[in-house]
């Protein structure tokens, strides 16, 4: 059976979750695409960079939380309403589809970094969050040691 | 204009001395509030385990309102608050006025070491 794509009352729809062949694997809270509505720019740029990410590594990308239906408030965040906010996991030297910390021994530095470049080719980006401190051009802020938060221009 | 001043002045002096007089009584009251325990953390959150237990408290209604005016100013928010939302922050308390939801306070804690660990990320 044709599967019809979650879509919310903005006309933002959820990122696919899994979709075959592709070069990222969903992750959040909610589960099951619930928190991962996204404007079409962010839908734009995820799909960008999964595909050069594709060319690159073996590995998939995490994607996680961008927003509720609706743009409703999305605790713990406090953005993540407009669907132009993303957070990424970085990349683990084993491939494995989990959390990583950058201080931790599976955390993979060189290739995080070739992903957030990746995303900074974009005009598009605003801002990245995220604490490992030889990444250069994203700033840091608490809570940001397990994922990076990517921004979009408005 | 002049002969309206004294009973302005009186109503102000009087309204002063009721609010100065105000008793004030160690009364805790009920709040209202949510509350998550989790394992990981906050932008990447799973269910928590032996040694990876940490909480998170959402506070609403007039709690949160009084947090939210006794820890001003206003900061500009970084993470992008919907529009007309106002982000306020001490340490790791924070709280934000939402147009579409009010007010809400969040802190939380480590609870292995009992550590201040803020209940919010962007």
């Amino acid at each position: 059976m044709l599967e019809i794509q979650a879509k919310d009352r903005r006309g933002y729809y959820m990122l696919p979750q899994r979709p075959l062949e592709a070069a990222y694997y969903t992750y959040g809270t909610p589960p099951r695409g619930a928190g991962q509505y996204a404007h079409p720019k962010l839908l734009s740029l995820l799909f960008m960079v999964e595909g050069r990410w594709q060319g690159m590594d073996n590995r998939t990308i995490g994607f996680g939380n961008i927003s509720l239906a609706e743009g409703v408030q999305f605790d713990p965040h406090e953005g993540h309403q407009n669907g132009l906010d993303i957070d990424v996991r970085p990349l683990r030297k084993d491939g494995a589809e989990a959390s990583v910390t950058w201080s931790d021994t599976q955390y993979d530095r060189d290739a995080t970094k070739k992903l957030i470049s990746l995303f900074l080719e974009y005009s598009m980006v605003k801002v990245i969050f995220f604490n490992d401190k030889d990444i250069p051009r994203v700033m840091r802020r608490i809570h940001h040691d397990n994922h990076f938060h990517v921004s979009l221009k408005g | 204009m002049t002969r309206y001043l004294p009973p302005l002045l009186l109503t102000l002096a009087a309204t002063t001395l009721v609010h100065a007089v105000e008793p004030w009584d160690w009364m805790p009251r009920l709040l209202t509030a949510k509350y998550i325990i989790y394992g990981g953390d906050l932008g990447d959150a799973h269910a928590p385990g032996k040694g990876d237990m940490r909480i998170a408290f959402y506070v609403r209604g007039s709690a949160a309102k009084e947090m939210f005016d006794a820890i001003g100013p206003d900061r500009k928010s970084e993470c992008g608050i919907e529009k007309g939302g106002r982000v306020r922050e001490k340490e790791r308390v924070a709280c934000r006025y939402r147009l579409s939801d009010g007010y809400q306070c969040d802190f939380g804690f480590d609870l292995g070491s009992g550590k201040s660990i803020g209940g919010s990320v962007c």
